[in-house]
Order: C-alpha cells, then structure tokens, then sequence
C-alpha cells in the first residue's frame, strides 16, 4: 500500500468546514448562558433525546474508532468483543445517576461528592485521580486527531492534532456543556449513520472467508479464544471503563444535567446503542492482514483499512465519522474537566465568595489553559493510543468501589476510601508495569475493593445524607 | 538513553512516532525549569510508557548500512519492527522465515506509506527471523524474534478473578440500590 487515500488539502479542508460549523454552533448557543449554572449544566434541564445521545457520542471517542480496532489487531476477535463490553459502564452508570440526581440535586461535580462524603485526603486522592485521567484522556484525543489525518492523509501530525484541539477549544468556551451536548447530538447522528454505512460497505467489498483464511495461516493467535494476553485484557477492560464512567465529571456532570426522570432511562440508551459500534469499528481491524496492511503504528490500522477498502469516499466517510467522535469527547471532557477546576479548586479552596460572573470568567479561562497543556503534551507523541488510556486504567479503576459503596452505604469512613483509591492506584501500576497494560485496571479494582470492604466491616459511625447538601456562600 | 544521528528528513514522517527515543531527554531537560517540573514529570511517566509498551531494542548503525530493529522477545504475539538506513525515497519489504539462513521466504509485508516501520501481530509461540530488502536489493541483518505467550493457567486464573470481581459488583450496586429505592420510597428526603 503506497498512496494515501485523501488529498492533504482535502482532510484539512474537511477540519475548517466542520470546525467552523460546530464553532458558530457553539457561538448561538452560548448566548442563551446567562449563569455560570447555564455554563457548566446547562440548566440542569436537558431532555431524554439529546441525554442519549450525548452519553453515547460521548463514549464513542479515539477509544471506539481508533483504539477497539487497534485493539483488535493486537488481541483478534477479544479485541473486538472486549472492547464492546465497555457498555456495561454507561448501563451501570444509570442507576448511579439516578442516584446522584436524589442526593446531590444541587451539586456541580464528582469532587463535590467525595470532598463532601469522605473530607479532604479522599479529595486530594480523588483529584490527583481525575486530573491524570483527564490529561491521558485528552492528549489521546488531540493524538488521535494527528493520527488520524495522519493516516488518511499524509497530512502532518503536528497540523492535525492543532487543528482538532483548537477547534474544540474555541466552541467549548464559547457555548459550555449546552454546546457540547447539543453538538454531540449532531455528531451522535453522523457517528450512527456512518458507522451502519462502513460496515454494509465493507461487508459486500471484502470477503469473510480470505479474511479468515490469512488470519488462520498467518496470525493464527487473532482468532484464538484461549489468546492469554487477551483474556487477561477482557475484563480489565471492563473495569476500565467501569472506572472511567463512574468517576469522571464527564458523566457525572451529565447526570447533574439532565431532568430527574431521564438520566436513568439515557445512560441504558446510549450504553445499547454504543454497544456494536466497537464490534464494527474492530472488525475493520482484521481485514488488514489480507488487505496487505500493516501499519506503522497499531492505532492507525482502523482509518488505513476502511480508506484503503472504500476509496477516496469511504475515506471521506470514514474521516468524518472519527473527526465527529473526537470532537464529542474532547469538548465534553474540556467542558467537565474545567468544571472540576473551577469549582473544586478556585471557588472551594481559593475564593469561596467569588460571584457567578467571575466563577464564569475562570471556567473559560481554564479551558483554554486546558487545550493549551493538552497541546503541549500532544507535540512529542511518545507513545501509543492503547498504552496511554490503559495507563490512566490503573488510576480510574481504583475509585470504582469508593465512590458506589460511599454513594449507598453511610458506614465507609473517608480514610478507607482514600487508603482504597492510593493503594489501588499504587497495585495497578505496577501491574502495569511489571506485566502489561492489560492487567492494570483489573488489579487495581481488586485491591481497592479488598479495601472497601475493610472499610465497611471497620467503619462504626455512620454518614449523615443530609450533609451532602451544602450551603453556598455567595458575594 | 541511545544516541540517535537521524533526522526526520532521513527517516520520513515515522520518525515523529518514535521520536520518544530520541528526544526525551531533550525535552525533559528543556522542562525541568522551576515552573515546569510537573509538566517535566508527566512527560517522563509518559516517556516510561512508551518503553514499556513498545519494548524497542534499537541500535546505532551507520546511516548507509540497512538494519532492522525490534524486540527480540514478546509475550502478547504482536511487535514492532523498524527499519533504518534507508536512502531518501526508497521503500523496502520485510520478509520472513523460519530459519535464520532464509531457505524459504514464507511471508513477505509492505510497509504503509512511506512508514519505515510496521506493525505485525497474531503470532503464536515459537521463533521468528525477519530482514528488511530495499528497493535496490539491499538487505538488513537477520532479526531473531522469540514469541512465547503467557501460560494459558495464568490468563485464566486472571480471567476468574476478574469475572468474580464483575459478578460481585453488579451484584452489590443492584443490592444497594434496591435496598435504597425500597427505602426512598417509604420516607421522603435523600436517603
């Protein structure tokens, strides 16, 4: 395979068109913000459509179209199926949504609930937690959008990934969480409708018996069920993204958002129709061996194979799909992680009498300040998609307990939940680092878990539910 | 920390996906000022990462000379190989065998592009030669690689763990949170 499938002056024309449409979206929809509220939840008044489809936009990220098929390529058929189970977190998230709306009906973010159930050390625990996350997770986006022009194009890394970061920067600070949620549901429909539209596409091109035949011959481990390293990896990624959902502001700014009754019915929604698009976006991933494909980096097999089987207009499909997904997560993880700054950090610890207006100002300013860091941190490219999301596994998959059992259980004192979240943290890097990428969210939920249950077994005092409804202190 | 010579017109666009190697210690100095130690320290855990997640051997050869570099051994069945000392312009193949004196070719790979580097995956236990040939019929050394998966007991064991654990936690959430709307409904308030 010699030629790229786009023109270089074509993909980056595609990144203005579609940039300039979602900024001047983001520019009419930030005028109805009139509070910092309106900024950061959109009123707290989002409806079931655009809740649905904002939790599955938002899930389908570089994880769902660049990492599942590079996952594939590595791990074969669990790959792929492994990948999908990652639904299992939004379906789960639904009944903890619901749950969060009952308790926190007047919170802004996750640091909220744990500074307010488990005091100070759980916090500082939990926000060292979230900000690795959110920087992993954010520079693998801004990754991902150099990769992807990268491999589509020829198109430099560099120019890629400024341009996706710049465009998703520019239409978060103007519009806010409104913005982003109505954009993702824009995005949610070219996402469905291009991904239904690769897969028939791909399915009359290529045919399953050569794919299978090539893997069975050469790459016989993509086929194997009884492949170790991938059945080590499937349920760690389970708890990966177990862990991402449940802690991250992204989802729980979200169910802040949306109205009482729909936040249950949304996350089950948009975990069902996230459900298959790994399985498809995968899939693409095994036809490479005998489409002669073998890429310089595992994460661009998913791009190179579709461009390559469809042609300059599956490419331009293609490209729009994946362009679409970073832009919907990348937004709405700007949008929840300057939340998190702006109110954990500036108007709790720094200045707890600052006025709507200027907690407004700072959230803005942290967003740039946000894009700028992910910018600088996207340049070198040191390492793969795959690696850099597992690393942040071993963070993420240690709040996964704390944060259930503390939202239903009174007796699990904060030390517990810290000492929970540290030492499962600590397991699961060296996990990671002694054995792989693929055991690290699996041992740290294991540990913290271990840990919980001390904590409840020790724990005497019980939580008090009332003290989750804090007082503002406004200027 | 090897000492690299090659320059990205050398090696084409690839070099910017490897270019951790080469200059992360450059950067990390650059960084290590009185303000941008924590940006100094992620950039180091991330460097970490790459090692550990491409486990490259990469050796210093001269720039005319055709060599082929990557792991020698794996447990996971998929690699990196990369080729250097390739002029500018000229593209090349891998090939591979299964002996190191290449009696028989029985699979060949192109690279993407002008990648010098590919991407392979799906090998089962067992040993690997693989050489890289330009355009021009020059050939790279003989690269030996080792691929011997994790024992099938210890993914399994893992597999248990995890599949006890998940089963576990559905079960607690669904518990709790019955038990929670059972009491919600009796009582008004939160709790």
């Amino acid at each position: 395979m010699d030629e790229f499938a786009l023109d270089p002056r074509v993909g980056f024309a595609i990144v203005v068109i579609f940039g300039l449409g979602w900024i001047a979206f983001g520019y009419l929809l930030g005028r109805q913000n009139k509070s910092h509220e309106d900024f950061a939840l959109a009123g707290r008044n989002v409806g079931f459509a655009f809740a649905s489809a904002t939790a599955m936009a938002t899930w389908v990220t570089s994880n769902t179209t660049l990492v599942a098929p590079e996952l594939t390529f590595q791990f074969g058929l669990w790959g792929m199926v492994g990948y999908s189970f990652a639904a299992l977190g939004l379906m789960l998230f639904a009944p903890i949504s619901a749950r969060i709306k009952t308790l926190l009906p007047n919170g802004y973010t996750s640091g909220d609930f744990i500074r307010l159930r488990f005091g100070y050390w759980a916090w500082l625990c939990f926000m060292v937690i979230s900000f690795v996350y959110a920087l992993g997770w954010l520079v693998s986006l801004g990754m991902a959008g150099g990769i992807l022009l990268q491999a589509l194009s020829g198109l430099d890394y560099h120019v890629g990934m400024s341009a996706i970061l710049l465009i998703c920067v520019v239409y978060t600070l103007f519009g806010g969480l409104r913005a982003v949620i109505a954009t993702d549901f824009i995005q949610a429909l070219i996402i469905i409708t291009g991904v239904v539209l690769i897969a028939f596409l791909l399915l009359t091109q290529v045919g399953l018996p050569d794919i299978h035949q090539r893997l069975a011959d050469h790459h016989p481990r993509l086929l194997d069920l009884l492949f170790p390293a991938a059945v080590m990896f499937l349920f760690n990624n389970i708890f990966f993204g177990l862990g991402e959902i449940f802690h991250s502001n992204v989802w729980w700014s979200r169910a802040l958002a949306f109205k009482k009754k729909v936040a249950f019915r949304a996350f089950l929604t948009g975990g069902l129709l996230w459900l298959p698009i790994p399985i498809v976006t995968g899939f693409v991933a095994l036809a490479a061996p005998e489409l002669g494909i073998f890429p310089s980096s595992p994460d661009m097999v998913g791009p190179t194979v579709a461009a390559a089987v469809l042609g300059t207009t599956g490419a331009v499909v293609v490209f729009i799909v994946v362009f679409s997904a970073l832009a919907s997560s990348l937004d709405s993880l700007l949008a929840a992680t300057s939340d998190l700054v702006t109110r954990d950090i500036y108007h709790k610890r720094i200045r707890p009498t600052a006025s709507d207006q200027r907690l407004f100002r700072v959230n803005r300013l942290v967003i740039a300040g946000l894009g700028l860091l992910t910018w600088i941190l996207c340049l070198p490219q040191i390492t793969t998609l795959a690696a850099l999301l597992n690393f942040t596994g071993a963070f993420v998959a240690s709040t996964i307990w704390p944060i259930v059992v503390g939202l239903y259980q009174p007796r699990l004192s904060g030390s517990y939940a810290a000492l929970a979240m540290a030492l499962g943290t600590i397991a699961g890097l060296s996990a990671y680092f002694m054995v792989g990428f693929y055991v690290a969210a699996l041992t740290a939920c294991l540990v913290s878990a271990l840990i919980t249950a001390i904590g409840v077994w020790r724990t005497k005092e019980a939580f008090d539910w009332d003290d989750l409804n804090e007082q503002e202190v406004s200027s | 920390m090897p000492q690299h010579k090659f320059t990205c017109s050398q090696l084409g666009v690839s070099c910017r996906l490897f270019s951790w190697q080469g200059t992360s210690q450059q950067q990390t100095v650059g960084l290590g000022t009185s303000r941008g130690w924590p940006l100094a320290v992620l950039l180091s855990l991330m460097v970490l990462i790459g090692a550990n997640a491409h486990a490259m051997t990469v050796s210093t050869q001269a720039a005319s000379e055709l060599t082929l570099s990557g792991p020698d051994q794996v447990r996971e069945g998929y690699f990196q190989l990369r080729v250097e000392g390739l002029s500018e312009g000229e593209s090349f193949q891998l090939e591979q065998s299964n002996d190191q004196q290449f009696s028989s070719v029985v699979a060949v790979y192109q690279p993407v592009g002008a990648f010098r580097q590919l991407s392979l995956s799906g090998f089962d236990n067992g040993l690997y030669y693989f050489r890289a040939v330009s355009d021009s019929g020059q050939q790279s050394q003989v690269h030996q690689l080792e691929v011997e998966h994790y024992p099938l007991w210890q993914a399994l064991s893992l597999f248990v763990i995890g599949a006890f654990l998940f089963a576990s936690f559905v079960v607690t959430l669904l518990v709790l949170h019955s038990r929670r709307n059972s009491l919600g409904s009796k009582r008004a308030g939160h709790g």
